[in-house]
């Protein structure tokens, strides 16, 4: 059963009351909030996700609210509280849906250690797997939701996980992030892209999520073999071009973008190595999405 | 005065490395730090890992290595690359 088997008000009913248990991949979260903004978010953007059982085990336990202070009569504020904590100061009310996802994705990052996790977008088509490493502005969330409303399937637009056992890409598909011009350049990409409220003056500017597709959220249990990793930067009116890199010199980048390289010791070390050997590393330089597009395909098309 | 690798203080290999088209990336258990080297540094961490050497000797493995001669020049990029490595932390100087 899947979130959009029920109707709006039976899961706004258990949003408010016991709880929504949503499967992400390989985790089990379970969102409680009255706040209407978290309601119509969930509601918009996790629709394809499975429910779990309520007896499942869960990992993360998170709740959305109003905290009780003199802040709620003048500028509203919501709380992120994981197993009844706060673990972060209250954002604007405004901020509800984008501090869920901000939260969710701190939960994963501070708990999940069985995976080494980067901070990069991660897509795949026919089992082999690309990578995008790329601090905040590069256009890496531009670029992954473009890719997927192309047919890339989505694994992840943040957090790339690869087990520590067997070095799989594991998926965790989740809502993508969008930020200010992406937003329209995106929603005009597509006419199948669902892109939920637009939340205005947060830290990272103006922010929308948009729904991963269905397809995706599906075959979430389903991991990839990583065969690309790519450096992308989004250059004004330049020529997409897909440059060679060391693969001695995209290890160091890598682990300069992982989460958990340092507190995984050893293990990290030779995850991240088993990965390098496996795939080729490249730099991206792009500024028209259908020409990236392009050269990713024609990059998965070759042997 | 030789040259050893740091311990690391725990059981296992106190370095570990991999790599490609004559760059390496190691891993320094004691440390937790990870280092970019280039063949040479990592062709001597090989031969500390075998046991401790004077940097004369490390000269002489280096120039049978590479099949060239012990003279001047490679004596002081070793001792360069000896030095670098000490300062990463890597290497350090024993009295045996």
């Amino acid at each position: 059963m899947i979130l959009s088997d029920l109707t709006a008000q039976m899961s706004a009913q258990r949003l408010r009351t016991s709880g929504l248990h949503l499967r992400m991949g390989n985790i089990v979260v379970r969102i409680r909030s009255t706040l209407p903004a978290i309601i119509d978010g969930i509601n918009t953007l996790y629709g394809d996700y499975p429910l779990a059982r309520d007896e499942e085990f869960t990992d993360f336990h998170i709740e959305l609210d109003r905290p009780r202070n003199l802040r709620g009569l003048v500028r509203p504020q919501v709380r992120f509280l994981l197993d009844g904590r706060a673990p972060f100061l209250p954002l604007p009310l405004p901020q509800a849906m984008p501090m869920f996802e901000w939260g969710l994705n701190w939960c994963i990052t501070h708990h999940i250690h069985s995976y080494l996790m980067i901070h990069a977008a991660v897509v795949e088509k026919n089992g082999r797997a690309v990578m995008l490493p790329a601090p905040p502005g590069s256009g890496k969330s531009t670029l992954c939701a473009a890719l997927v409303l192309r047919g890339w399937r989505l694994l992840s637009d943040e957090l790339t996980l690869i087990d520590t056992t067997n070095g799989a890409v594991v998926p965790m598909p989740r809502p993508i992030s969008l930020k200010n011009q992406s937003i329209d350049l995106i929603g005009s990409f597509s006419r199948d892209a669902v892109i939920g409220a637009s939340v205005r003056d947060t830290v990272k500017g103006t922010v929308a999520l948009m729904r991963p597709p269905a397809a995706s959220v599906k075959n979430s249990l389903l991991t990839s073999t990583l065969r690309w990793i790519i450096f992308p930067q989004f250059l004004a009116e330049s020529d997409a071009s897909l440059t060679n890199i060391a693969k001695s010199r995209a290890f160091m980048r890598v682990a300069d973008n992982a989460f958990n390289y340092g507190e995984l010791g050893p293990t990290g070390f030779t995850v991240l190595a088993d990965a390098i050997e496996s795939a080729t590393a490249h730099d991206f330089v792009y500024s028209k999405l259908e020409e990236a597009i392009d050269c990713f395909d024609r990059l998965e098309s070759s042997p | 005065m030789f040259w050893k690798i740091v311990s690391s203080g725990v059981i296992g290999n106190a370095l570990e490395m991999r790599g490609w088209d004559a760059e390496y990336v190691i891993f320094h258990a004691g440390s937790g730090d990870t280092h970019l080297i280039n063949h040479g540094a990592q062709f001597i961490l090989q031969c500390l890992r075998i046991g401790m050497a004077e940097t004369n000797q490390l000269v002489d493995q280096l120039a049978q290595h590479s099949g060239c001669e012990a003279d001047d020049d490679l004596r002081t990029l070793t001792r360069e690359t000896l030095l670098d490595l000490e300062r990463l932390g890597v290497i350090e100087q024993h009295a045996k």
